[in-house]
């Protein structure tokens, strides 16, 4: 899977969930910037929707480490599928 | 479990209609468990109804069931627990092995005085029903397999406090367990609890788990909320049966292995239950009706016999045209049937035609079994079970067997009297409440204002007897008994008195019992009141418009008329007038 078809992927799973328009979470993304709902509870929903998505297992530290670096997210996908 | 993904559930959700049917819940919690609103909006969304949660804060479950909480501030249809033993106690959870009985002891009590304390606040300000889970450890499944009933384990503790809080559940009304061992093994095991979302999330169920516990939720919510299906509609060969009838012949179907049973016995058993808790049965199968009824007859190892099955359609017939006669038979909605059988084809037939009917798809081949399926669907599913359920599915045969009276006896003056009918009427009393819950929820179509008061409100009114009078009837003819199948909730206020309810189970109408009840009960109010004035009404709805002039052919005159409903009106002065028919004094 190329990393334009997971970044797609994942950017409908995180519109769909924080009911945010695409264009703008690129760009929330881009800058860090905080994105507004994305709580820890929507972390874990975003999580669990990304591993049903594809077939994967963020370990401990993943999971933790997403919720502080929220524009890490795309890459460690990335890298867990590759 | 296969559910639609999570961002697909949410694009879904949104984009259902908010204003159907709105059912509210509360759950009050020790853990963070909002994920499963998602799971559980959409099981319900399929049986149209729009759930709204309420969250109660994070580990303050005790603190929200007292005053001026969410509890006692909205009036919720009912309300979920999740106790979850780590964050409750950390001795019962993870240093069982360390402590020492004394301490252990004192936790238990003191975890026992929480629940029974957090039950009481509740019911002080709630009668909704209360569904509480069962206590359960992240650690339980790493542990041995093999455990002994003396040692100090944490599996023996949960044990014992799962069966404290049975005994706790027990003595209090309308508290359901919510059994989170029982859902984990229906589960992949694995993956019903999740440590990783446990240590960053305060949240114990991982995607599994909370798929499992909201299709068990909605279940329960369907069983107490929705309108109940009453029939199963069963296929025969390769349903109730294996091989093929006309192929084989009565004596060759499969119906015993080597072992004196089969996955067939078992199924039969099954519905049997059924029957035995309220289900109507009915047979549609494409068969010559002979060789099923010889089946009946001469196959000795069917459980189920001719006299359990209310209509029975063996035929060359389309199931469709079967279903709706089987429904206009027995007089109860097509939305009242679930249909059961093993052909893609026939499911995708009824499906298409009558959506309304539910379907059952039993495949013979794969490696589930159909016993499972039935009862795993949980269509069938009911919280209480009343007098009038056990009887209900005889209740059916017995008036196939009226019918069958019917024919021979064409004037329908001399059946009725052939019948030897015998009325009931009573003062509604406390243990009636279930029975009367029940028939002000169901009955659609002998129902003059179908008003569907909840619980707590019908219990006031039969408390209020100075401003209402509640009846109940109930029926026997020489063939059986119908139980309580009658209601009138009547309200007066000074000389005049007014029908708030009017209801009769549909089973009972057509034989002037309807209007038996309505004069005796105005004659024994009249009787010992000074009353002017009778008043009922009549609201119309999509299913009612058989009891439009009800109130008019008894005597009644209109007296004002809305767009959707009629007051009618009878002078006490004309009561002698009123004559109940000879064959039911």
């Amino acid at each position: 899977m190329n990393k334009k078809i997971i970044q797609n992927k994942i950017l409908r799973i995180l519109s769909s969930i924080l009911k945010a328009d695409i264009k703008k979470l690129k760009e929330y993304l881009k800058s860090s910037k905080n994105i507004n709902n994305w709580d820890s509870l929507s972390h874990i929903k975003i999580i669990m929707a990304i591993e049903e998505e594809f077939n994967i297992k963020f370990s401990n530290k993943e999971i933790s480490k997403t919720i502080d670096d929220k524009d890490k997210l795309i890459d460690t996908v990335f890298k867990m599928l590759k | 479990m296969l559910l639609p993904k999570i961002y697909e559930i949410e694009e879904i959700l949104r984009k259902k209609n908010k204003s159907i049917d709105k059912l509210s819940c509360c759950i009050l919690r020790n853990i963070s468990v909002e994920n499963i609103e998602l799971y559980l909006k959409y099981y319900l969304s399929l049986d149209n109804k729009n759930l709204a949660i309420d969250f109660g804060n994070y580990d303050n479950i005790y603190q929200d069931s007292l005053k001026n909480s969410l509890i006692h501030k909205k009036n919720y249809d009912f309300i979920i627990v999740f106790l979850w033993l780590p964050n409750f106690s950390d001795i019962l959870s993870n240093k069982v092995k360390s402590s020492n009985l004394k301490i252990i002891n004192k936790e238990i009590k003191r975890l026992n005085e929480y629940c029974m304390q957090t039950i009481k606040n509740i019911r002080q300000y709630s009668k909704a029903p209360i569904l509480w889970s069962t206590y359960d450890n992240l650690d339980n499944y790493n542990s041995s397999s093999i455990h002994t009933h003396n040692l100090q384990t944490t599996e023996n503790i949960i044990d014992k406090l799962n069966s404290n809080l049975k005994k706790i559940i027990s003595k209090s009304q309308e508290v359901f367990l919510l059994d989170l061992n029982k859902s984990k093994s229906k589960s992949n095991n694995n993956l019903f609890y999740d440590k990783r979302y446990w240590y960053s999330f305060r949240s114990p169920f991982g995607t599994e788990g909370l798929k499992y516990l909201s299709y068990e939720i909605s279940n329960f919510i369907r069983a107490v909320f929705l309108p109940k299906y009453k029939c199963l509609v069963l296929d025969c060969d390769n349903v109730l049966w294996g091989g093929i009838l006309g192929e084989t012949g009565y004596d060759k179907i499969n119906l015993i292995n080597d072992n004196g049973d089969s996955e067939f016995i078992d199924f039969q058993k099954e519905v049997l239950n059924l029957y035995n808790t309220g289900t109507i049965l009915a047979i549609n199968s494409k068969n010559n009706l002979e060789d099923v009824m010889e089946v009946f007859k001469k196959n000795k190892n069917m459980i189920l016999k001719e006299n359990h099955f209310a209509s029975i359609k063996a035929n060359w017939n389309d199931k469709a045209s079967n279903l709706r006669e089987i429904a206009k038979e027995l007089n109860i909605g097509l939305n009242s049937l679930v249909f059961a059988d093993d052909s893609d084809f026939e499911i995708n037939l009824i499906k298409k035609e009558i959506p309304e009917v539910k379907t059952l798809h039993l495949p013979i081949e794969g490696s589930e079994y159909n016993k499972d399926k039935l009862i795993a669907c949980g269509y069938f599913d009911k919280m209480k079970i009343t007098k009038e359920d056990k009887q209900k599915g005889k209740m059916y045969v017995d008036e196939k067997k009226r019918k069958v009276l019917l024919e021979k006896i064409t004037d329908i003056k001399t059946y009725l009297e052939t019948l030897k009918m015998k009325m009931n009427i009573q003062i509604c009393k406390d243990e009636n409440l279930d029975r009367v819950e029940q028939m002000i929820q169901k009955t659609n179509q002998f129902n003059l204002t179908t008003k569907r008061i909840k619980r707590n409100e019908i219990l006031k009114i039969i408390k209020d007897k100075k401003k209402y009078f509640t009846y109940i009837l109930s029926l026997k003819d020489k063939f059986g008994d119908y139980g309580t199948c009658g209601l009138s909730i009547v309200s007066k206020k000074h000389k005049s008195v007014y029908f708030d309810i009017f209801l009769m189970s549909c089973r009972v109408i057509g034989r002037g019992v309807e209007k038996a009840f309505l004069i005796k009960i105005m004659n024994e109010i009249n009787a010992k009141n000074n009353i002017d004035t009778f008043y009922g009404k009549f609201i119309q709805t999509a299913k009612n418009s058989q009891v439009k002039d009800f109130y008019l052919n008894n005597g009644f005159d209109i007296s004002r008329k809305d767009i959707n409903s009629i007051v009618f009106s009878f002078s006490s002065k004309n009561i002698k007038s009123l004559k109940i028919p000879k064959y039911l004094k």
